[in-house]
């Protein structure tokens, strides 16, 4: 290893000389199993020495970078070989320039030197490919490997570009959608009571139709916050008869309950509760949507509330239409994507159950008879509902 | 009342000047710079803010940092306790980290968009405001 002080603003510059390097590739074929074994992989790995110079990359990295040989890499460090723009920025190359301080290439690889753990890291990286520069995420891993008293690293790559550009479209798309969205139902709704009496109606339809965009733009982004195990509960007093009657009147305009007939039972339990009251309503609103659109002409759905004793005690909130779900549907209604409105549907079901169980700590399920028809239900524990 | 809006989004910053124009005079901010520098001249005047409502992703200056900007100047000259001028966060974002550096930071309250005006109205009272 040549020792001398090497120039470097983060990393240490010095490399391994050549008969060094030359020892170290001996090591590795003498374990004859490992290149079969790592090129059989889809993960892209390359091992380091300690001055974070490649020995070997398999199948998966050379084909990432468009080479064909390991050869052509060896003595590399990971930045020379993906083309990084600040692999050259420094005289000693990757992970010596000042930009390389941020690069999680580099810090995820010094951590487990210092350690001598695994580590993990995720890294973006403005690289050169044929003369134009690229912007690529990869996730990195890298774990310590000892071969006959000397250390290396095994770096695997797996490219997450993709969940990286959806994570950035989501937090842009819905931070900036809801804001506008929300703010022009809010300014509607404000003028509604200025417009003259002649355009009402129609200001009234705008601040309607504005309201179930912000609903669907907020069911979506709940959905994607509680996957995503980012979703905050908002738990906040209210009437169990409020929030019914909140959902009747989502629902009793909508497109959904044309020609048929949504009722608020009138045996309804009124209390005060302390619950998240958008995903109680969301969860309720989309049962009642289901079982609106699976009505015949003419159908009525139920909506209502009541109390149970099973050694706990539980407050229920149900939604019943008169259709019977056949074997099929029953087994795979809360299924992700499951639906019986064609492809691309289905998030309503599975939500209920990823809000009303994960996060509101209920039971959702439903009961189905040919000759009573279909109920479906979320119960809460009433002791947790009377926590503030 | 004097009350600051400090929001990017031109159409929140309409909807939140035209509601809140109903319980004081409303100023302005298009991010947490023009903010801060709305805070200092009010505090100049000697007419301190009453309310000022921060948007969280802002340009230039973010509401986080506006808001400890805020505090900082506040404590240098010795505003404390009931004196403090009161700061609702607003966002569109609701993730926990945001939200608690922001409780930490020393905001009142934290508004959900899109803001329902019922709720903030509510806030607006236990902050003794209306």
């Amino acid at each position: 290893m040549n020792s001398n002080d090497v120039e470097t603003l983060h990393a240490p510059g010095e490399r391994c000389n050549a008969d060094s390097l030359k020892k170290q590739l001996n090591y590795l074929h003498e374990l004859p199993f490992l290149k079969q074994g790592l090129d059989a992989t889809k993960s892209m790995i390359l091992i380091l020495n300690t001055c974070r110079q490649a020995i070997f990359a398999n199948k998966a990295f050379l084909t990432m970078v468009n080479m064909k040989e390991s050869s052509e890499l060896i003595g590399k460090r990971t930045g020379e070989i993906i083309s990084c723009v600040n692999a050259c920025a420094a005289p000693n190359g990757c992970g010596t320039a000042a930009a390389c301080k941020y690069c999680n290439a580099v810090n995820t690889v010094l951590e487990t030197m210092t350690t001598n753990g695994e580590s993990t890291g995720e890294f973006s990286n403005i690289n050169t490919i044929n003369g134009y520069e690229q912007n690529i995420n990869l996730s990195i891993h890298v774990a310590p490997l000892q071969v006959q008293g000397e250390m290396f690293f095994v770096v695997s790559f797996a490219d997450n570009s993709d969940s990286v550009r959806k994570r950035m479209l989501e937090q842009t798309f819905f931070h900036d959608i809801i804001n506008t969205a929300g703010a022009l139902k809010g300014i509607v709704g404000l003028l509604k009571d200025d417009v003259p009496e002649k355009i009402k109606p129609e200001v009234e339809f705008v601040e309607k139709a504005f309201k179930s965009l912000v609903e669907e733009i907020q069911s979506q982004k709940y959905m994607i916050d509680a996957e995503n195990k980012q979703l905050v509960l908002q738990l906040t007093k209210s009437e169990t008869s409020g929030i019914l009657k909140s959902v009747s009147k989502l629902y009793e305009g909508h497109d959904v309950a044309i020609s048929k007939t949504l009722i608020l039972d009138d045996h309804c339990v009124n209390m005060h509760i302390y619950t998240d009251q958008r995903l109680l309503r969301r969860i309720l609103g989309n049962m009642v949507k289901n079982a609106l659109e699976a009505s015949d002409d003419g159908g009525a759905v139920t909506l209502g509330c009541s109390t149970e004793k099973d050694g706990n005690e539980w407050l229920i909130f149900w939604v019943h239409n008169d259709q019977y779900m056949d074997d099929r549907v029953q087994n795979l209604v809360f299924q992700r994507s499951f639906s019986t409105k064609g492809t691309g549907r289905g998030l309503g079901t599975y939500s209920m159950k990823l809000f009303g169980e994960t996060f509101l700590k209920g039971k959702v399920g439903f009961f189905t008879n040919q000759g009573q028809g279909t109920t479906f239900y979320i119960k809460l524990p009433l002791q947790q509902l009377a926590n503030e | 009342m004097r009350i600051l809006i400090a929001e990017d989004d031109l159409a929140s910053r309409i909807f939140m000047k035209k509601f809140l124009s109903k319980y004081g005079d409303c100023d302005v901010a298009v991010n947490g710079l023009e903010a801060l520098d709305a805070f200092l001249a009010a505090l100049k005047e000697e007419r301190p803010y009453h309310l000022i409502c921060l948007d969280v992703m802002m340009p230039k200056l973010d509401g986080l940092k506006a808001l400890k900007a805020i505090r900082d100047i506040e404590q240098q000259k010795g505003i404390d306790g009931q004196r403090r001028t009161k700061i609702i966060m607003t966002t569109a974002l609701n993730d926990k980290i945001t939200i608690t550096n922001a409780y930490d930071a020393g905001c009142e309250a934290y508004a959900w968009k899109p803001i329902e005006i019922d709720k903030f109205i509510i806030v607006m009272g236990k902050l003794g405001l209306i």
